[in-house]
This record gives structure tokens, sequence and C-alpha cells, in this order.
């Protein structure tokens, strides 16, 4: 079977669905930890399916189409966060969501222990929270996770390593919170 | 190893990156110090929830819904992008072009004729030989005789490459 990559570039047509098969819980994963407005989350993921489409002539045979794709994911919700930060309009939706607004936002009930989770990884500041995402719900490596954001390898491990701590210090909190 | 030097090093420890005496003071300290030991836990069972956790489920409809726009896309990217195949083919009809051109309108012509190939080849009468090579005479004879079918062809192949190249140039 020829890789998927040369499939996509020569325009088969069972090439699209399998990427969109392949890739979309992945590409929704990171909009929904990096994104909290629910409203627009499947825009942005058909927006990212057209660069992935726009782009592929570009795409070189000796990269990792997986670390590609994921890159192209990272840099247009990036590139988002940006162009809605410095519109004045959306300045109401907020930077760091407060712990009820992400339960309310998940639109279907999630099963107890990762919903609980996912609160406490969404309540701590992006710059973790995003490395985070990549290094253990995505499973990429610090590597890939340097190459895709253009942090040094050391940036990446340190806050990995705050936002673990973070994270221990909410859930130790929710802990405490759900006793009460 | 105290507990401060402990925590600096116990993410890169925990990815399994450290070697040597260093490493091995973290293992001395892990299984010394009651504290570390918890807080290495810790970070163990929250770094393996985390992994746990379910990639979400994608929107009912959403891979048919995206499908045509990304066949759209596709084909718009296509035309609009020469590939380098097609940069070189157009290339070298230019280049064909501009040969007969030179052959036929700047004398080369004649050189050919001077070889004696055409005139060999416009003797054969047809029944003589093989079917390409009387229709290669046919077409000769013709273009010996009208100069001008040569240029008309030559001109017309090299401005309908350039325009087309333009074209597909102008949408990037
Ligand atoms: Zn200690």
């Amino acid at each position: 079977m020829e890789k998927l990559e040369s499939r996509l570039k020569n325009g088969k047509p069972e090439a699209f669905r399998e990427l969109l098969e392949e890739y979309s819980p992945m590409v929704f994963s990171l909009i929904d930890r990096m994104i909290f407005d629910r409203t627009i989350r499947e825009d942005l993921a058909q927006e990212i399916f057209i660069k992935v489409i726009e782009n592929l002539q570009s795409f070189r045979e000796d990269s990792k189409l997986s670390t590609w794709i994921y890159t192209i994911t990272y840099r247009h919700l990036i590139d988002h966060l940006r162009r809605t930060r410095h519109d004045p309009m959306e300045k109401t939706e907020s930077l760091e969501p407060t712990m009820s607004l992400s339960t309310q936002d998940h639109p279907e009930p999630l099963e107890g222990q990762r919903n609980a989770m996912l609160k406490i990884l969404d309540a701590i500041p992006e710059k973790y929270r995003i490395v985070i995402t990549m290094r253990y719900l995505h499973e990429r490596s610090i590597k890939d996770i340097s190459r895709i954001t253009d942090l040094p390898e050391g940036t990446v491990k340190v806050r990995i390593h705050r936002g673990l701590r973070l994270l221990r210090k909410k859930s130790h909190l929710m802990e405490i919170s759900n006793e009460l | 190893m105290n507990c401060k030097e402990f925590d600096n090093w116990v993410y890169s420890y925990f990815e399994g990156e450290l070697e040597g005496d260093l490493k091995i003071s973290m293992d001395k300290h892990l299984a010394d110090c009651e504290r570390c030991r918890r807080e290495y836990a810790a970070l163990k069972s929250l770094a393996s929830s985390l992994s746990s956790i379910k990639l979400p489920e994608v929107p009912p409809g959403f891979i048919q819904r995206t499908l045509p726009k990304l066949h759209i896309t596709y084909n718009l990217t296509q035309q609009s992008k020469p590939t380098w195949k097609m940069f070189w083919l157009i290339a070298a009809s230019i280049l064909f072009g501009g040969l007969i051109v030179g052959v036929f309108y700047l004398g080369g012509f004649a050189k050919l004729q001077n070889l004696g190939f055409i005139d060999k080849l416009m003797k054969i009468s047809p029944g003589e030989l093989g079917s390409w090579q009387v229709y290669l005479s046919i077409f000769l004879k013709v273009l010996v005789q009208n100069p001008y079918y040569v240029m008309f062809i030559a001109i017309f192949i090299s401005v309908t490459s350039i325009l087309w190249i333009r074209k597909k140039l102008a949408y990037n």
C-alpha cells in the first residue's frame, strides 16, 4: 500500500477520507485544549484540514506526516488565539477559563475520571497546558514538541515539569473541595 | 544529594534522560527519602492518568461535511501550481519551436538539404517503405514546399506556451 502522503499528493479520493478519519480525533483534542469557545471547534478543524491540503506540495517526504499535520494544527490555533486576543470584540472570552465555565462547555457528558482531569488541565495557564497536552494526551516526544512549538527542548521540559507541579497542586485542592 | 537538587532533576529523571553518577545519586536519594519518594510517585501517577485520557469523539457527520471541501481545495491548488515536470515540458516546447524557426527561417534548412537527407526521402515512392517513412516523406515535402507553415506552427506553439505559463504563474 502506497503511503498516505503520496496518495494525498496524487489526489486519490479514498486518501482524503483516511486523512480525516486518522487525524480528526487529534485535531479536535488539541482544539479543545487550546480554544474554549466550543461553537467554533468544527470550523477550526475544517480550516486546519483545508490548510493541510493547500500545503501538500510543500510536505517533504523525509519528514513524518503526523508531525507535519500536528505542526499545522498547532500554528493555526496559535494564529487564531493571537487574532482573537487582538480583537476587542472578543475580549469577553476569558483567556484562562474558570473551572465552571469549562465544565458547562463540554458538549457531551464525559466519564468522571477524564472529566475531572481535563477540568484541572484546562485550569492551568496555556503555556503549560499546551505542552502537557502534547506530551501526555498525544504522546509526542520532547524533541517533536520542540519542533512543533519552535521552543528549545529545555524550555519544553521546564514547562512540562512546572505544569505537572501545578496540576498536582490543583488536584490536591480538588480532592479537598470534594471532601467538604 | 538533597531534596532541592532532587526536585531540580526529577523531571529529567522521570523521562529517563539521566545517566552516570547523577542517575545513581537520584536512585539513592529516592531510596532514602520518604518525602521525595512520595513526590516522585505522584508525578508518575499524574502522568499516567493524563496519558489515559481518551481523545474526543469527532462530531457526527464531520467527515461527510469536510470531504467535499477538501476535494475543492485540492482541485484549486493543483490547478494553480505548475509542477516542475510541466515547467520543463513547456520550456522544451519553446526550445523546439525556436529550433524549427532557426532551421527553416535562418538558412539552416539549406544545410539540411545539402546533407542530401531530405532529397533522398523525397525520392522515395509510396509503397517502397514502411508506412511511417511514407508519412514522414509526405510531411517533409509539405514543409519544404511551404516554409511559412513551419514558421506559423512554431510561433503558435511558442506563443501559446508563454501565455499558458503566464496564466499559471498568475495564480501564485
Ligand atoms: Zn528528598
